[in-house]
């Protein structure tokens, strides 16, 4: 039995080293690689389902070619067939409107190993084409941290086990980043406390000593809230503000204007909640506050992240390591390497926004979208307003899907690619949370005959130069461990202190934390530039119309990753179907008891899930956790299909307030989705 | 100080305690003993009158000391190591003992006490591999009989034949004392017995006899005779014991060890714990398959009318219910029980019929009630706060 | 005699599965059979996650009921199971309180957790009890029997311990915990 060095490239905080054990061609277990400082040792749930994942029997094994699309009539390719098939679409389009921009390439956050660029600079390679740009994650919170601090920084979070508070803001760890928990458990026991304050009683509330339940979209108006109460209470250090913050008596003029009823009223918690809060600021140092990704996939999240982060930075100025506050960073993430255009390309890329590309791909003229590569992602899922993708899809002449699964989006695509798993391929993967850098080593033969990203695109690349020499300048015959040398570029290798990437076989390696950002601007006029307020001032939510009164959380659920793993047998196994979680109230007034079958609609679509009722959930909140896709058939009924059921049919692509300064678009507002329930 | 180097020459040479009290009774002219702290005799120079496995007729003082014993005066020395007392050492003599043998006595158990421990290091890894193998037998942790029965030959037991078991547990009285005492008590009867003490409990382990019948009160002569005996020494102390069903062979014997403590377990429940059959649990054995709140149920369901009716009224019939089956029905015995008339115990006997609206001289209600009686007491036995 | 014990700390479980699936990719059982499983209920007003697989008894009754002897108790108190002696009639799958032995309809035979005993032999901890992020799951080894002590934390949603002994120790640990929500 051999081990083999694995990283788990998935879209998690945590970003695994992994071991893998081989015996006869096949992974018999994987374990965590107790040399990775943040991971030490221990796998996921998803993580533990790799050895299930690898060898599933759903996972695509050829080239498959669905005619007509959407018919399920499916039949294997051979890899030229395919290559051809894809090559002379992209060549006939480029000769139709004598332009490359009718390509498309939509990417996310399936696998975020470095070579996901490869595919970035094969599309480069053609000449200006369409992609997708910005973030559905974490965008509006990104441009909170940018113009309050100038820079994207997260502190070291191996430090949160020597807080004396850890204040959980939005983030459920215990399903999205379970190897922090052994942290907290560390604080725990030298006497720190670990608070959450989450619209929804997760795991990780459950288990905490201090929860705060407060209504979606309002952290802001609990942040100023405490805020405005540790000053009147004389707990801030003025002087200290003022050296450290820019902007202080605009703020402090706000402050003075807030009360801990006002905070109360609107964020639905009782006002001794205010002062609770208050004294854990102020007697608990270090305090870190970690922000998750959820509560700023609001239309106001954005500004609610500043108000927090106001609040974490003025009552935390004398906080010692540890403190402070905790989002994401990008320090150890590799650019995409530069390539040049053909010499007869003209102009530049088309950006759509990731957030509402099904409206953008239908709008985009002159010329139309035409082709689309789909890789790293299932958008058909994961996008808001579903419905309207699977329309917008259905204009396009060819869909290509690159995949390990018959995914939903690759049941509307013409031709789906098997992927290698990252058990069949090199790469090296940065997490955004931790410092730590691992490599992973191919510990298997070819999945039959399942190939990588890249050398996908590289056979593309020379097919379409024997087709039409010069009309890619992709570097066909260059090797993943070519590629991993050129990412692998002087910056990188300063932060890890390697010469040369292959030190990472050794072992995953901590890079060097950046030092912390130097002030808080408060008064950020890069806000008031795109039209938002200057100060982190509270801007109040959505509210429901009348008609469907109930907001829709669709939180990250606990056996998937997004779109992935959940469809594995082992974990849905632990997650046969999907709910609905309704408060009791709520599912009183709409006649619904535990385990009815309902339908949840608003005016986007509807889907059918099974009413959970339980007392953690808010009156007027509805929880749906996104990501499942099941069955074609559930005890001989079509309930849950891929086709039937999809949170984001019921999401719509409304942004948020912010993304634009650092990924180019606004984020998503997921979570201000507003709904109505009956009984089936 | 010859004697001294006599004995330690004895010890280099290997010779056991009897060995050495026989020596110290030629030099000293006085008789010797090792007893182990609750004294029993290890060795005697005079084995007639103190023969091995007895106790001493005679109380040895805490600590040790002086004493006289049918007009002889004899001394007892501790064998201290630390803080712990691996027995004594005894002599005994016509009037008072000469002095020679009270200056010496210091060293000479110092030498005892080494000769002891060796010994006992002995008999402690003997008694493990013991240990080791008796738990295999209890817990199917062999290949096959032939490897079962090869290993019992070298303990000098016959696992051809077959055996019966009993577990015993002590529900009050001092541990350490039980461990020390009931093995030896045991062996006394059944020198072929295979014992395995564990904690509180002891497993005993005996052939079979041709009829089942006997070998069963065989095994009640086994737990009678060790309760009368260990109450001797350990007053107010109570024992349990239960007995597993007899197999043909000893591959079934970690069965019957299983049965055995499930029967244990019943009979601690009861309120007059002794020694039970698994083969004779009634509709005790069905009921302790059941969870505590299906059992709670069954005697809500059943009794708890009366209960409610005895809590708000202030009466006992619940308690009257119970004497009566306790009783076998048996008026006179029940009134004795509490102090009533006959006559008045069967009205009240009547009034629980109408609490409960059944008839309560039909043996169908009774084996209802009986088994809600029995739901109940291992329902409260069971649950937990 | 030495009993090898799993011990839980239900304060500091989170429910994250992370000993369940390890399980699963230490043993490769198949897709619905789970050697570990996390359970939920609910104790004294609060909901707990219950990471249970073979309590490894002191006396267990799968043992008892197998007609095939196919159980056996090793030194160190794991009970082990041996596939090719079931014959796969189920009786210690009714039998177990906590529904340890799983029937595999595939193989036609019962299985249940090892205690990982190759890893224990290698001196490497249970795949559950290394998975665990917040030490809620370890083991302990008992080196007598400790009567009812160290079912003094039991929860009252499990089934009684006092049938079978399970050799499964609960440490219960008091922290106050706030919950600042609408009236």
């Amino acid at each position: 039995m051999r081990v083999y060095r694995s990283a788990c490239p998935c879209n998690c905080y945590d970003a695994c080293a992994m071991l893998t054990y081989v015996e006869d061609g096949r992974v018999v277990k994987v374990e965590g690689d107790p040399g990775h400082g943040y991971t030490r040792g221990r796998l996921c749930a998803k993580g533990y389902a790799y050895s299930r994942r690898v060898h599933s029997p759903e996972r695509l094994r050829y080239p498959l070619r669905q005619f007509p699309r959407g018919s399920g009539n499916w039949q294997r390719l051979s890899w030229e067939e395919a290559l051809d098939l894809i090559a002379c679409s992209i060549l006939e389009l480029k000769a139709r409107y004598g332009s490359t921009l009718p390509l498309a390439y939509n990417k996310y956050s399936g696998n975020f190993g470095w070579l996901q660029n490869t595919v970035d600079a094969f599309f480069t390679s053609l000449g200006p084409t369409t992609r997708a740009g910005g973030s559905p994650c974490w965008a509006a919170g990104l441009d909170a941290m940018y113009l309050d601090f100038g820079t994207i920084y997260n502190p070291d979070p191996e430090d949160l086990a020597s807080c004396r508070a850890v204040i959980l803001w939005g983030a459920n760890p215990a399903w999205t980043s379970v190897h922090s928990l052994a942290l907290l458990q560390q604080a725990r026991e030298r006497g720190g406390i670990v608070a959450v304050i989450d619209p929804v009683l997760s795991a990780t509330a459950r288990w905490a000593d201090y929860y705060f339940q407060v209504k979606p979209g309002t952290d802001g108006a609990l942040a100023l809230g405490v805020l405005a109460y540790l000053y009147r209470q004389g707990h801030l250090e003025i002087e200290t503000i003022a050296r450290y913050a820019t902007g202080w008596p605009d703020l402090e003029a706000y402050l003075q204007g807030l009360s801990p009823e006002w905070a109360a009223a609107a964020t639905g918690l009782p006002p001794e909640a205010i002062a609770t809060l208050a004294t854990i600021y102020a007697k608990y140092l270090p305090a870190a506050t970690w922000i998750g990704f959820g509560l700023q996939r609001h239309a106001n999240g954005g500004q609610n992240v500043r108000a927090i982060n106001a609040l974490a930075t003025l009552a935390g100025l004398q906080d010692g390591p540890g403190g402070g506050i905790y989002y994401a960073h990008q320090a150890t993430w590799p650019v995409e390497p530069p390539l040049a255009m053909p010499p007869d390309a003209r102009g530049s890329n088309r950006y759509l926004n990731i957030n509402n590309f099904a409206a953008e791909l239908v709008s985009c003229r002159e010329p139309p979208v035409k082709f689309l590569w789909l890789a790293y992602r299932d958008p058909v899922t994961q996008e808001a307003g579903a419905r309207q993708l699977i329309r917008a899809l259905d204009t396009l002449e060819m869909i290509v899907v690159v995949d390990h699964f018959l995914t939903p989006a690759a049941q509307v695509a013409d031709i789906v690619l098997p992927a290698a798993s990252l058990f069949e391929t090199w790469d090296i993967v940065s997490s955004y949370w931790h410092y730590w850098v691992a490599a992973n080593e191919p510990a298997l033969p070819p999945w039959f005959e399942a190939r990588s990203d890249l050398e996908i695109v590289a056979a593309l690349a020379a097919r379409l130069n024997e087709l039409a020499p010069g009309s890619s300048t992709f570097p066909v015959g260059r090797q993943a461990t070519t590629w991993l040398d050129i990412l692998f570029d002087q910056r990188l290798q300063d932060l890890l202190g390697l010469k040369s990437w292959q030190g990472l076989l050794e072992g995953p390696r901590k890079a060097r934390v950046p030092a912390p950002p130097s002030g808080i601007t408060l008064r950020a006029t890069g806000a008031g530039e795109a039209a938002l307020p200057v100060l982190p001032v509270y801007v109040p939510p959505l509210a429901p119309p009348p008609e469907y009164p109930l907001q829709l959380l669709t939180s990250h659920q606990q056996f998937g990753l997004h779109s992935q793993f959940q469809n594995l047998d082992w974990l849905q196994a632990l997650n046969p179907e999907p709910a609905i979680f309704l408060s009791p109230v709520a599912a009183r007034k709409r006649r619904l008891a535990d385990g009815d079958l309902a339908r949840v609609y608003n005016e986007n679509g509807e889907i059918i899930a099974r009413v959970r009722i339980e007392a953690g959930v808010q009156e007027g909140v509805a929880v749906a956790y996104e990501g499942w896709y099941g069955k074609d058939r559930y005890q001989g009924k079509r309930l849950f299909s891929a086709g039937d059921y999809n949170v984001n049919f019921l999401t719509s692509p409304r942004a948020t307030d912010m993304g634009n300064l650092t990924t180019g678009f606004p984020g998503c507002a997921f979570y201000d989705c507003f709904v109505e329930v009956c009984r089936l | 100080m010859d004697s001294l180097s006599g004995l330690m020459d004895l010890i280099i040479k290997g010779s056991n305690l009897d060995g050495l009290v026989r020596y110290l009774e030629a030099q000293y002219g006085a008789v010797f003993i090792i007893a182990n702290p609750w004294g029993r005799v290890l060795a005697a120079s005079d084995q007639a009158s103190f023969p091995g496995g007895s106790y001493l007729p005679f109380k040895l003082p805490v600590g040790g000391g002086e004493g006289v014993f049918q007009g002889e005066t004899y001394l007892a020395w501790p064998l201290q190591s630390g803080a712990i007392n691996h027995g004594y050492l005894v002599t005994l003599g016509a009037g008072k003992l000469p002095p020679r043998v009270v200056e010496n006595l210091d060293q000479v158990g110092k030498l005892f006490l080494l000769a002891l421990a060796r010994e006992q290091a002995v008999l402690a890894t003997e008694r493990r591999y013991r240990a080791d193998f008796i738990y295999d037998l209890l817990y199917n942790n062999f290949e096959s009989k032939e490897a079962l029965v090869a290993r019992g030959q070298l303990w000098g037991w016959d696992l051809n034949r077959p055996h019966a078991l009993m577990v015993v547990e002590l529900l009050a009285g001092p541990g350490e004392q039980f461990r020390e005492l009931a093995g030896a008590m045991v062996l006394e009867e059944q020198p072929q017995a295979i014992l395995l003490p564990r904690e509180r409990q002891l497993v005993i382990i005996i052939p079979s006899l041709e009829e089942k019948g006997a070998t069963a009160r065989r095994m009640q002569g086994i737990f009678n005779g060790l309760q009368q005996k260990l109450s001797r020494y350990l007053p107010g102390m109570r024992l349990a014991g239960g007995v597993g069903l007899f197999y043909p062979s000893t591959t079934d014997l970690y069965l019957s060890f299983q049965e055995a403590k499930i029967a244990l377990e019943i009979g601690k429940l009861r309120r007059e714990p002794g020694l039970v059959f698994f083969a004779g649990l009634g509709v005790e054995r069905l009921l302790y398959q059941l969870t505590p709140q299906q059992l709670e149920d069954y005697y809500q369901q059943t009794l708890g009318r009366l209960e409610d009716f005895d809590r708000e009224n202030g009466t006992s019939y619940l308690e009257v219910l119970e004497k009566f089956f306790q009783y076998n029905g048996d008026f006179q015995a029940i009134a004795r029980h509490f102090y009533l008339h006959p006559n008045t115990l069967r009205y009240r006997l009547q009034k629980i019929g109408e609490i409960l609206e059944v008839d309560v001289h039909s043996l169908e209600t009774q084996l209802d009630l009986l088994a809600a009686l029995k739901a109940g007491l291992l329902a409260r036995h069971r649950s937990r706060g | 005699m030495k009993q090898l014990a799993f011990w839980l700390r239900p304060e500091r479980c989170v429910g994250c599965r992370n000993c369940q699936l390890a399980c699963k990719n230490e043993h490769r059982t198949a897709a619905r059979i789970n050697w570990r499983r996390v359970q939920e209920g609910e104790d004294n007003d609060r909901r707990y996650f219950i990471s249970l697989a073979c309590n490894h008894c002191r006396n267990p009754e799968c043992f008892r009921v197998c007609p095939e002897k196919a159980y056996w108790k090793r030194r160190d108190g794991v009970v082990l199971h041996l596939p090719r002696r079931c014959q796969g009639c189920q009786a210690c799958v009714r039998a177990c309180p906590y529904q340890a032995p799983r029937y595999n309809p595939e193989t036609r035979k019962a299985e249940k957790c090892d205690f990982c005993h190759k890893r224990l032999d290698q001196g490497l901890p249970p795949a559950c009890v290394a998975a665990c992020p917040t030490g809620a799951l370890g083991i302990v080894a008992w080196s007598e029997d400790l009567g009812e002590a160290p079912y003094a934390g039991w929860p009252g949603f499990l089934p009684d311990p006092a049938l079978t002994r399970p050799s499964l120790q609960f440490t219960r640990e008091k922290r106050g915990r706030h919950f600042l929500q609408q009236g």
